[in-house]
């Protein structure tokens, strides 16, 4: 959850930082291009320039094609006018025979006509490439731009969906571990209350309270070796009735060995070398 | 919220699986909150005899031995199946005594000096732990050899039980033989708890009946009706003087003596009724205690010397009632039953020993003195004169069946009970006598 | 038992029917009879020496001289009423005769409750007989309690016999 909000966050300053980088772009190919007709002077505010979008961006470079596909048809009628009047020109002159000098100021004209056409031709030609180079390179680096989100977001994603796998594989791990140490310690919970059953039984089977006052208690601490031989009998806690607690020690001594797994790795695992006993018979 | 709450108990629940390994890291803990309730296995190798030749004067092991299953509380190897005879502590292989389950073994010897003096040596070892648990060299006499092992059984008994034993005491009990002219003899006899060593007190062709320790041992007060009516007496054990205490018109019987020896409960009808009265022994005067149209009679001293109880039949059938040794009110302690009677206090006045009916069937039951709550011990049709051993382990009282009265004895918590075959003839009302000084 | 309550009936009838002295040395020897030596030589001596005639009448309700009771109880019961009587009407006539009455209980329960209970059973028929015009001075009680059964045995019929006072001239 943390970690989603986090990467959301991230990302989303990633996407504002591209944003105003592609502004700051937009703005400066603005100010190199020729200026349009009645282009307001732009205050440039980097607060603004953050609400600026990739929308605006496509609808300002549609408008610059738009006015240069105006200039062009401009160009184009005017050119349509002038052969249209050399042809009327020309009709002229093969319609009268006298019509030499004509045709040779027609062949100037239309000479100097085509220089001037060409003049101006290239002249066009030349802003369009240049626009068209400005556009293409504003074009390059919006796609650049776009392309290095798109990989920073997929370098994002990738990022997110492997921290995101290995979480869960952790998890699934921990889990699985859990589980299994639940199933082991389960298996030994049951286990142990098994063999704590049998050495109950097989204690109170030997311990004699015939006699004894009630209401006693006394701890004993029991050390044993694998295969349950009873080693050593320590009183941890007198019940103040040395009868009692000798009738207590009696009851283990006679009792060992004490009923334990004969498995060495178990008896282990159980740690079933020391065993705390409490001797508190009821009324 | 809830997914707050969830997460917490996700987590707790991992710190408990990651703690679940150190849990059972800690050491295994049983709680032995049952046991058994068996007679102590024991073991008593007959004691070594110093003389080559000849037998010993007395088999020390076996008075030890029958003394201890006498209590009910042990069960001693039959001698056949000793696995070995030691004498010494290091003849003593503990466990070939272990593989049988033996747990204490008592082992020792008699010697005898040149001057004819006995010195009985004994230790008493526990066989699980391969030690001695005690272990006494005593001097004796041939005529106190039989009290030298009733002190050792005494020992044994304090040593595994955790009570003074009551082995080296005395009891007191009345006889009676019907001889083969008709004539009845009865007897009033003290002898060995174990009843052996008897010792005939009084003999008389009259009942003779309550006999009644004083509290150091030395005196025995008694009922005889040898003067035609019944007559309190008091008997020095040693010289046999006997003095008479109360011989007035009506019943004079029922002698209690108070802790201290100085006075003697009875009950008299002197005064028309059976009520109790308490008398100074030196200066003979008297107090009456009680004052009721029905029958008071039984008084029974508690240790502490302050109350009295006694049976009174005032609530329609006989029942216990305790009042202060100084008078008042009585107050009503048995109420399961149409007959409770003949109390007699334990030795630390918790509870009264009593004759109990229901059904027609009379039996010695235990009655707590605080609770009233009642203990039935004993399962025969007519048993009665129980009588408290001075530890409080152990009431003896006496049973009639087909071969007649007889004395039998039983654990306070009537889980044990033994018959005690004494000599021929009909023995009546046993009464324990208190420890003695050794 | 029936055999032994057939023998003491039988007995019974004996002594009711002969002279009292010589009756009462077979009851020594019989040892579980009516009453004990030593109590029966002292009868012996008071009877003799009073001579009175009618208490020798077989036929006589003072030939009854015992009563028996109900467990735990001194309690005299219907049945006994005429020998009580009879035995108050015979010491009012005869002031100078004085009867001992020997109160007995049976074998169950305390001795000590029992010697009480026995005495209860004799006071009882004492005040019946003072009632009934004999003199307290001349009635003598004592209880035996359960010491001398009449009947040997630990069953009822030989309980029964036992519940008793005994009246003894």
């Amino acid at each position: 959850m943390e970690l989603g909000w986090f990467v959301k966050s991230r990302s989303a300053f990633y996407a504002v930082l591209l944003h105003i980088i592609a502004a700051a772009l937009l703005i400066i190919s603005l100010d190199l291009a020729p200026k349009p007709i009645n282009q307001p002077k732009q205050n440039i505010n980097i607060v603004n320039a953050v609400t600026v979008d990739k929308k605006q961006v496509e609808k300002e470079l549609q408008r610059l094609k738009n006015e240069e596909q105006q200039k062009e048809e401009t160009g184009k009628k005017r050119l349509a006018e002038l052969e249209k009047k050399q042809k009327e020109a020309e009709k002229k002159l093969a319609g009268a025979e006298k019509k030499h000098l004509e045709e040779e100021k027609k062949a100037a004209d239309a000479k100097k006509k085509k220089e001037l056409e060409q003049e101006k031709r290239e002249l066009d030609e030349q802003k369009l490439a240049k626009l068209e180079k400005e556009k293409e390179e504003l074009e390059q680096k919006h796609k650049i731009e776009e392309e290095n989100k798109r990989k920073a977001e997929e370098e994002e994603k990738k990022h997110k969906a492997e921290d995101d796998r290995i979480r869960k594989e952790k998890e699934l791990q921990q889990q699985l571990a859990a589980e299994e140490a639940e199933i082991q310690s389960g298996q030994d919970v049951q286990l142990i209350d098994r063999i704590k059953a049998n050495i109950y039984r097989s204690v109170v089977n030997n311990f004699n309270k015939s006699g004894l006052p009630t209401g006693l208690s006394c701890i004993l601490r029991v050390q044993l070796i694998p295969g349950g031989e009873v080693t050593n009998v320590t009183l941890v806690e007198s019940s103040g009735n040395s009868v009692f607690d000798q009738r207590a020690v009696t009851a283990v001594n006679k009792a060992s060995p004490l009923p334990v797994p004969d498995d060495i790795e178990t008896f282990e695992r159980l740690n079933l070398r020391q065993i705390q006993f409490q001797f508190k018979p009821e009324e | 919220m809830h997914s707050t709450i969830r997460h917490i108990n996700q987590w707790i629940l991992s710190i408990l699986l990651f703690l679940s390994p150190i849990a059972y890291g800690a050491d295994l803990e049983i709680i032995i909150d049952k046991g058994i309730e068996n007679a102590l296995p024991i073991a008593i190798v007959p004691f070594g005899w110093s003389q080559a030749a000849g037998l010993p004067p007395i088999d020390i092991s076996a008075i030890i031995s029958n003394d201890l299953a006498r209590s009910g509380r042990f069960a001693p190897m039959e001698e056949q199946d000793l696995p070995q005879r030691p004498n010494d502590f290091a003849q003593v292989n503990f466990k070939d005594w272990q593989k049988l389950g033996m747990e204490n073994l008592v082992i020792g010897q008699l010697g005898q000096s040149a001057t004819g003096d006995y010195v009985v040596n004994f230790r008493l070892l526990d066989v699980y732990k391969g030690k001695q648990i005690v272990g006494f060299s005593i001097p004796s006499g041939k005529d106190r050899l039989r009290r030298t092992a009733h002190e050792i059984a005494d020992i044994i008994y304090e040593k595994l039980i955790g009570v003074r034993g009551a082995f080296a005491t005395r009891i007191a009990y009345i006889t009676l033989i019907k001889n083969r002219d008709g004539t009845k003899k009865y007897t009033l006899q003290s002898a060995d708890a174990d009843g052996f060593n008897p010792q005939i007190l009084l003999t008389s062709p009259e009942p003779l009946l309550s006999p009644a320790w004083s509290p150091d041992g030395k005196k025995i007060a008694y009922v005889s009706f040898e003067s035609k009516n019944s007559t309190v007496y008091v008997q020095d054990v040693i010289t046999g003087k006997r003095e008479k205490i109360a011989s007035n018109p009506g019943i004079n019987s029922a002698p209690a003596w108070s802790p201290d020896g100085s006075r003697l409960a009875m009950t008299l009808s002197k005064d028309g009724n059976a009520e109790i009265y308490v008398m100074n022994l030196s200066s003979k005067s008297l107090q009456r205690v009680t004052s009721n149209a029905a029958i008071d009679t039984e008084p029974a001293w508690s240790h502490n010397g302050n109350m009295l109880a006694f049976t009174s039949d005032r609530g329609g059938g006989p029942q216990i009632y305790e009042v202060s040794a100084s008078g008042g009110e009585p107050k009503r302690l048995t109420f399961e039953g149409p007959y409770n009677a003949r109390p007699r206090y334990s030795p630390d006045d918790t509870k009264l020993a009593v004759i109990h009916v229901e059904n027609s069937v009379y039996r010695i039951a235990v009655v707590d003195r605080k609770s009233g709550q009642l203990n039935i011990l004993t399962e025969s049709r007519l048993d009665e004169s129980p009588s408290f051993s001075p530890n409080g382990h152990m009431i003896i009282y006496t049973t009639t069946g087909f071969r007649g009265t007889e004395l039998a004895a039983t654990s306070t918590d009537g889980s044990v009970h033994k018959r005690l075959a004494l000599e021929v003839g009909e023995v009546r009302e046993p009464a324990w006598g208190p420890f003695m000084n050794q | 038992m029936n055999f032994r309550s057939i023998l003491i009936l039988i007995f019974a009838v004996m002594l009711f029917g002969c002279s009292s002295t010589e009756e009462k040395k077979e009851v020594a020897v019989e040892d579980q009879g009516i009453s004990g030596t030593d109590v029966q030589a002292q009868g012996t001596g008071e009877d003799t020496g009073s001579g009175i005639n009618a208490l020798d009448d077989p036929n006589s309700p003072l030939s009854v001289r015992i009563i028996y009771f109900e467990y735990d109880s001194s309690d005299i019961r219907p049945q006994y009423r005429t020998t009580v009587e009879a035995h108050a009407a015979y010491l009012a006539a005869n002031p100078n005769v004085i009867v001992t009455l020997e109160g007995h209980a049976d074998e169950r329960g305390s001795r000590e409750y029992n010697l009480a209970l026995g005495e209860r059973r004799a006071l009882s028929v004492k005040n019946k007989m003072t009632l009934l015009g004999a003199s307290a001075g001349q009635i003598r009680t004592v209880s035996y309690g359960e010491e001398r059964p009449a009947g040997v045995g630990s069953d009822e019929s030989a309980w029964s016999q036992n519940r008793r006072v005994e009246i003894l001239y």
